[in-house]
């Protein structure tokens, strides 16, 4: 599995390349993320590409989610499809993830994220 | 109408089980069956598969699974047939909604989705999920 990685001043932004994440594909992604979670990471998961996800897939952003933060680092999450949507909010993990409509306003919401994009 | 398809508990076969029920959703052509229904039904049937394989098969591989999907009556049903161990969904707690579990929420999903989810036989040998929705 592989991401486009873009790096924005000091926001690292990875967009993985596949079309779904369910409990086929979950532990490739979680191996493939890996390497990129050092401390102090600052990181948008640009799912743009995802168009199903199910619980397995959210599982897998919520370990992202405690490595980062273990590793005092912060992740915001971005293009996610209406459905992507409907199950974060279905099983209220809306309020455990900050979650914008695009990339740039993920980048906006970091501090300094506003000058590094401009 | 009534359409199934033979498979094996693989979680690699998710993809080809999806793309199998989105295809025949798209072919049913009923006017109450949106792109948010199909949406919900997949991702149900999706977990409900999972679980299957998971905990009914306990992750053993090549073990028989027959997804049958049927239209009747404006009622739409989804029955999954395997011969695991049997669901038992009353043991199941409600998830962890704080983030600090990365599981637990198939089972949540599946019956937040569908108007009903039932545990059985079919024959002696077959364990069933049925699934159902009313496109009323």
């Amino acid at each position: 599995m592989q991401f486009v990685k873009e790096q924005v001043a000091e926001v690292t932004i990875l967009m993985p390349q596949i079309t779904w994440l369910d409990a086929s594909n979950v532990p490739q992604f979680k191996d493939a993320i890996q390497p990129h979670l050092t401390d102090k990471l600052q990181l948008i998961i640009d799912l743009t590409p995802v168009d199903f996800m199910d619980s397995s897939g959210l599982g897998a952003m919520l370990s992202v989610l405690k490595k980062v933060d273990a590793a005092h680092g912060e992740l915001k999450l971005c293009g996610m499809s209406r459905k992507v949507r409907a199950l974060f909010e279905l099983v209220r993990m809306h309020r455990i993830f900050e979650i914008y409509n695009n990339r740039e306003e993920a980048l906006k919401s970091f501090e300094g994220g506003m000058e590094a994009s401009s | 109408m009534l359409t199934e398809l033979q498979t094996i508990s693989e979680l690699q076969e998710l993809p080809a089980i999806r793309a199998y029920l989105q295809t025949r959703l798209a072919g049913m052509h009923h006017p109450q069956l949106t792109t948010a229904i199909i949406d919900a039904v997949l991702l149900a049937s999706v977990e409900a598969v999972t679980n299957i394989i998971k905990h009914a098969y306990a992750d053993a591989t090549d073990r028989a699974l027959r997804v049958c999907l049927s239209l009747q009556d404006d009622l739409l049903c989804i029955t999954l047939l395997h011969h695991g161990d049997r669901a038992m969904p009353e043991q199941i707690g409600e998830p962890d909604f704080s983030g600090m579990r990365e599981d637990g929420f198939g089972l949540f999903i599946i019956h937040e989705l569908m108007d009903t989810v039932t545990y059985g036989r079919e024959a002696p040998d077959w364990q069933c999920i049925t699934m159902t929705k009313s496109l009323l």
